[in-house]
């Protein structure tokens, strides 16, 4: 039905095409019409961009495993996948808040159950075919369909049947409330309302990605060879462990904003070389740097910091002794100091925290309880510990390798050491094995830390849902179950912030599955002759709106 | 010498020799084969462990796709079959790309980076020994044997930095890292130079050993006697027999430069196997780790035969057992 | 017997001169003594607890010295102190502290205007930071965490020129540091066996004080200041640099010699069990060593321990196993000779059992070769530990990390900077471990040419 549909159509295209070429032809004179406001304001204000060469340079910090947008899982991956594919929506580059990208509109039922998206008539693949319903239709098809093994499926998962399809409980996945209304429209049903669904849909795993194209190459589709893409740019060349490039993509509906030829991503996790090429002027833009060398580094111009939509904390394993006991937990997170560790061992401007979630768009976080040492020992006392009572049991911290996580962790065993007089230990693992240790609850504390997939606090709690898959720490709790069902059914954002806060409460100042540490703070480095590159929390920056200017 | 001569220098015992060697070669691979493989299947972590856990179905589509369901005697045999045909399989982490390809597109940068500094340090190191053969019990054999020492001490990963840090940043001589092939060879003198220094040492103590040796030998006392010039005596009589413990050396050396190569490809930003050996198995990525052990192990196997067989073509006094 | 007593030289005596005529062996001999003697009396040479960490230090150059004293020091009347040993033995102590609460920004120009103002904890951005609204003091915050000069209490506009005396010429990026006005206090503590007897605020009793190591200015008791001396500086969590190398070098040493002896073990039995029974089942053990030469081991040693954690022990034998095949090859040869000679045959006669025969007669009569390998393979090991250290794989003991040289050196250069400025932490460690290498390896060679020229060609 689909596939014929597109032939049908596809007669039509060549006039199409010529017909939104003539119309954007007639428009440049009046550019001012056909270019929104919040737009116009990222964009340069002269032509002086026009004098520098438009190549662009960064440092991706590791050969990328994957850029297919459906199975991209890391943050230098995705940044890859930004810049080739695009979704029916966009994020603002600056405030985050939902764009029209290849669905010029949309619209939302007053229940919140039902988005419907109107697709642009000019977006293109990069390969001169229409971007249409029926491609996004296929391409969420494929996130979900189990053989693909997307690992983020479940951002589709607000979607009715979606999860039921995705686990194999149901069959035919015209169940799932996914509907082509016409070349143009596509209807989405959710199970139930999702204010952040929109977040979602600007995420890479629900990207156009060219189906036809994917059956015919398989895995090598992504090769430069190969690829067809939806985004501001092509893949012009991929040599493993040396650069990826890329150019703009001629077809794509939005070319005119974008101002760089040529954007070299490299590949080199050796952050000091990197660092060294960049005082050199070879590189650009440095999204991460070399944090033994923060020092020297937060002392250069081009340094910049800012808030993260990340927080690193410690996960405690309930079901073990000695922190079956509330009090006990609750004790080690009163007895740590976080700012002697952002101060003196991070120094990175990382905001010491003794809540989990960091402020989202209007959730403001709770405080939390402070550092407290005497409380501390006290509440050991009252839980049965102290030099005339039962001896603490030894504790011991499980960490991933790596020479940041070290630090902190022999910074706050000192401190546990210090002030609850307790034998701390530490175990480094890879962090693959980390991961299966603590999904087999095998550790008694362990390093965690997590970013938010989309701009929602709900990215944060429901990891904590009872039988959680992130969960990690054998911890339940009926009433947080229920405040997280009810925050996810609220429309109201006040009421669904007050809901986040409960929990929040619950988190840390009453039961303690984690003991959070700091949030996260972005840092970097960035040439002062890029513009149009934007501080978010989310650290996104896409790159059609980057120029340079010198 | 022509092709000829080898052969007929290989005949009898050191034909025997070399054609045990041979069939000994497989052999070794895959006793390594089967040695790695069943170590990385026993190892905690799996490949497809994320930070998100990923739901269960999901995950076990994904094993299987690659067999990871199958009993271990059967992701063995099928391994050791798809090799026989050539066939490394797909890579775990880099989903788009065989192991094939990603051993075709990063063994030559290697090998580049290998060949220039086998080069370098046969170079240096035999120029060294020579020398201080030469001027045997002077202050500049002292001085030359003592570089040699500190050479051998020092790790490559110091070495390396020390490199980048005067030649590049104070001097800015060559680039500081980075690779742009054999179109600029400025990249390769560093990484090659930091890589070979360790080996210049060696080889210069040996080559020195060797000279001292074969300069007290009678035939070259009698060629001195018959009144030829010392150049002459050193460079027609002596080298040939005097080289022979670096040649010897040169086998070993190679499974040396191969592990040295790893810590200089991070450090200098080399996109060479060495690299995707630590990652791999770091991430286990298990067939890329199989292929890139598969690989180095075959080309340790095929140097030490290769200075197997030209130390018997260069020593006629060699008996092969 | 037949000898005039002092022109008696033993074999054993004349190597021994010779070994020290060979310049390069004696002072091979020398470095090694010397840096065994350091690591094995570490604990008692050390300066300081190589795990203990001061965050509020930082990196600090060699020769530096800081009031001695805890990161958190409690004092309370009646109660004992929880402080270092050395202050509650002084009796009575006197501690100068500077408290006060602090924020510190970090402004940025850019082409002549201020680019960016942010308050450095949380990163929160900022459009104007007006100093004068603050009661404290405004000060250049240097490296280090060091104070500079006094700024004066002006506004800060985002995108607009900076006013002047806050930037230096040419400067483009200022730290500048909110001090609450804080008075300096004093403290006088009495403590009398261990129990806190008094505290005096500045004149005033007071009943209990925790004081906190960064605040902490100077500690004297009587007129004597309290002050740890770091000889070769500290590293970024203000660690002694000087006790860490002293204690890695012991890591260094053990995993070295360890590794060396499990090689030995295994090499000296399997070669002289190869040599002595000769024959076919020589000619198969050997076949074995040949095969197992052609294995490139440090590649499963990594995989070994990348899958396995990073256990001394593994790392121990693991490194062992790759080192004994040489010693195999060496001690075969030895003995295949060795067994030829008449005063075996007559141990045979005597009716001695083979094992006796190989561990009494054989084995102590070719030490000599064993001996010099054993020490050119110390240095060899202690080099693969330090390489498997660079590439992350730190050893292990109980899952606690053990910085070997190897990690010292790594560690030390991810935190060297651009222009090398904290040298030390880099300089140091590569020298020690520089120097023991060049002592074995001097050493080594120096013994092989003195005891048995033969075999020099061993690689």
């Amino acid at each position: 039905m689909i596939p014929t549909l597109i032939s049908r159509l596809s007669k039509f295209f060549p006039t199409l095409f010529i017909a939104f070429f003539l119309l954007n032809w007639c428009s440049t004179g009046s550019a001012v019409t056909t270019i929104p406001d919040w737009k116009k304001s990222y964009l340069p204000k002269s032509d002086a961009w026009r004098k520098t060469a438009q190549h662009f340079v960064f440092n991706n910090s590791t050969e990328p495993d994957t850029i297919d947008p459906a199975l991209v899982t890391g943050v230098p991956e995705s940044r890859i996948a930004d810049a080739l594919f695009e979704g029916l929506i966009s994020l603002d580059p600056k405030t985050l808040q939902p764009r029209p990208a290849i669905a010029e509109s949309w619209k939302i039922s007053d229940d919140g159950l039902r988005y419907t998206f109107y697709l642009r008539k000019d977006a293109r693949w990069s390969n001169d075919t229409p971007i249409t319903a029926p491609d996004f239709y296929q391409s969420w098809k494929r996130v979900l369909m189990p053989e693909t093994g997307a690992a983020y499926a479940y951002q589709l998962f607000p979607v009715r049947g979606a999860e039921e399809f995705a686990k194999g409980q149901l069959d035919s996945f015209s169940d799932v409330g996914i509907n082509v209304i016409d070349n143009h429209t596509l209807d989405v049903q959710l199970k139930s309302p999702c204010s952040y669904f929109l977040n979602l849909v600007a995420f890479h795993t629900l990207f156009a990605v060219p189906v036809n194209i994917i059956k015919k190459y398989g895995d090598r589709w992504v090769l430069p060879e190969n690829i067809v893409c939806s985004g501001a740019f092509t893949l012009k060349s991929w040599k493993p462990r040396q650069k990826i490039e890329l150019i703009p993509n001629p077809h794509y509906w939005d070319g005119k904003v974008c101002k760089l030829e040529r954007v070299t991503v490299l590949p080199y996790d050796d952050l000091d070389t990197a660092y060294r090429l960049y005082l050199n002027g070879d590189i650009h833009w440095m999204p991460s740097i070399p944090v033994l060398k923060l020092d020297e580094i937060k002392r250069h111009p081009d340094y910049y910091a800012m808030p993260y939509l990340g927080s690193y904390f410690y996960r405690l394993n309930v079901t073990r002794a000695p922190f079956t006991d509330v009090r006990v937990r609750k004790a080690f997170s009163l007895a740590i100091d976080r700012k002697i560790l952002t101060e003196h061992v991070l120094k990175g401007g990382e905001q010491p925290a003794t809540w989990f979630c960091p402020p989202i768009g209007d959730y403001a976080p709770i405080k939390g309880l402070t550092y407290n040492r005497v409380r501390a020992r006290e509440l050991l006392r009252e839980a049965g510990y102290g030099t005339d009572l039962k001896r603490l049991p030894d504790v011991e911290v499980l960490y991933n390798t790596s020479e940041g996580h070290k630090k902190v962790a022999e910074a706050i065993a000192q401190q546990w050491k210090d002030n609850l007089k307790v034998n701390v230990s530490l175990r480094n693992t890879e962090w693959k094995v980390l991961l299966n240790d603590m999904n087999t609850l095998n550790y008694q504390i362990s390093r965690s830390g997590w970013i938010g997939d989309y701009g929602d606090p709900n990215t944060f709690f429901d990891m904590f849902v009872t039988g959680g898959g992130n969960n990690r720490t054998g911890w339940s709790s009926d009433r947080y179950d229920d405040l997280l069902q009810r925050s996810q059914l609220e429309r109201d954002t006040a009421k669904r912030n007050q809901l986040f806060k409960q929990m929040e409460a619950i988190l840390v100042e009453e039961e303690f599955p984690i003991i959070p540490l700091y949030i996260y703070v972005n840092k970097g480095l960035l040439r002062d002759s890029v513009y149009g590159w934007f501080e978010n929390i989310r650290d996104l920056h896409s790159l059609k709106y980057v120029w340079l200017e010198e | 010498m022509g092709f000829r001569t080898i052969l007929r220098k290989l005949q009898g015992d050191q034909f025997r020799y070399v054609v045990i060697r041979l069939i000994q070669a497989p052999v070794v691979l895959l006793l390594l084969i089967t040695l790695s493989f069943f170590l990385m299947r026993f190892a905690p972590g799996g490949p497809f462990m994320l930070e998100q856990r990923t739901d269960p179905v999901i995950e076990q589509a994904i094993r299987a796709k690659y067999l990871l369901d199958k009993p271990l005697s059967y992701q063995y045999w099928s391994f050791v079959k798809d090799l026989l045909r050539g066939d490394l399989g797909p890579s775990f982490k880099h989903k788009n790309r065989t192991v094939n390809e990603i051993i075709a597109a990063t063994l030559p940068h290697s090998i580049y980076l290998g060949v220039i500094a086998t080069l370098l340090a046969a170079f240096l190191g035999i120029a060294a020994g020579l020398f201080s053969a030469i001027r045997h019990d002077t202050s500049v054999d002292y001085g030359l044997m003592a570089c040699a020492v500190i050479g051998i001490s020092l790790p490559t990963f110091v070495i390396g930095p020390l490199l980048q840090l005067s030649f590049s940043i104070y001097w800015q001589w060559f680039p500081l890292a980075g690779y742009e092939g054999m179109a600029k060879p400025s990249y390769i003198i560093l990484p090659a130079l930091s890589l070979a220094l360790p080996f210049a040492g060696r080889i210069a103590r040996l080559m020195r050993a060797g000279m001292l040796d074969v300069l007290n030998a009678d035939f070259v006392r009698t060629a001195r006697a018959k009144g030829l010039p010392e150049t002459i005596v050193i460079f027609r009589h002596t080298i040939r027999g005097g080289i022979l413990p670096v040649v010897s050396y040169l086998g070993p050396a190679i499974a040396q430069l191969v592990t040295g190569s790893l810590v200089v490809e991070k450090i200098f930003q080399i996109p060479g196997l060495g690299r995707e050996f630590v990652e791999g198995a770091l991430n286990r990525d298990y067939t890329l780790v199989m292929g890139t052990v598969i690989v180095y192990g075959a080309l340790i196997i095929l140097f030490n035969l290769l200075s197997d067989i030209m130390y018997g073509v260069l020593d006629p006094r060699v008996k092969y057992v | 017997m037949g000898h005039a007593p002092g022109k008696s030289r033993s074999p054993f005596a004349r190597s021994i001169t010779a070994l020290l005529r060979n310049r390069l062996a004696a002072a091979g001999l020398f470095l090694v003594v010397i840096m065994s003697f350091f690591v094995t009396v570490a604990p008692w040479l050390s300066p300081d607890d190589p795990t203990e960490i001061r965050p509020w230090l930082g990196a600090r150059p060699p020769g530096f010295q800081h009031p001695d004293c805890k990161s958190e020091n409690t004092f309370s009347v009646g109660a004992q102190a929880d402080t270092t040993q050395q202050i509650l033995e002084a009796g009575e102590i006197r501690f100068a502290v500077e408290e006060g609460d602090s924020v510190t920004y970090r402004v940025v120009v850019r082409r002549g205007i201020i680019h960016r103002i942010m308050v450095v904890e949380g990163a929160v951005p900022m459009d104007t930071l007006d100093l004068s609204q603050f009661s404290g003091e405004s000060y250049e915050l240097l490296e280090e965490d060091r104070i500079g000069r006094k700024l004066p209490l002006v506004a800060l506009n985002r995108g607009e020129a900076p006013p002047q005396g806050i930037f230096a010429d040419g400067q483009r990026v200022i730290f500048i540091r909110l001090t609450q006005v804080s008075v300096p206090s004093v403290y006088d503590i009495r403590i009398e066996k261990n129990l806190v007897y008094s505290i005096d605020q500045d004149g005033e009793s007071i009943d209990g004080i925790v004081l906190r190591g960064d605040t902490i200015k100077s500690i004297t008791t009587g007129d004597r200041e309290l002050v740890r001396f770091h000889w070769l500086g500290t590293d970024e969590l203000g660690r002694d640099v000087l006790s860490r190398i002293l204690y890695g070098g012991r890591i260094s040493m053990l995993v070295g010699i360890t590794a060396t002896l499990v090689s030995l073990v295994i090499g000296v039995c399997y070669g002289a069990a190869a040599g002595y029974f000769g024959g076919r089942t020589d000619r198969f053990m050997m076949s074995i060593v040949d095969i197992l030469y052609a294995i490139p081991f440090m590649f499963l040693v990594i995989i070994l321990l990348v899958l396995f954690g990073r256990n001394i022990i593994i790392l121990f034998v693991a490194l062992g196993a790759v080192q004994w095949l040489t010693m195999a090859r060496i001690v075969r040869g030895q003995i295949l000779t060795l067994k030829e000679m008449e005063f075996i045959d007559a141990a045979r006669v005597c009716g001695a059992q083979p094992i006796t025969l190989i561990f009494r007669h054989l084995i102590p009569n070719c030490i000599g070769p064993i001996v010099i390998y054993a020490t050119l393979t110390v240095p060899v090991v202690i080099l693969e530990e330090s390489f498997l250290a660079f590439i992350g794989l730190t050893v292990q003991y109980q899952g606690e990390n053990l910085d070997s040289w190897g990690a010292l050196i790594q560690q030390g250069m991810q935190a060297l900077g651009a222009g090398g400025e904290r040298h030390w932490l880099l300089v140091w460690p590569a020298l020690a471990m520089a120097t023991t290498l060049f002592g074995f390896n001097c050493f080594g060679d120096g013994l092989r040419d003195c005891l048995d020229p033969k075999t020099r060609r061993v690689g």
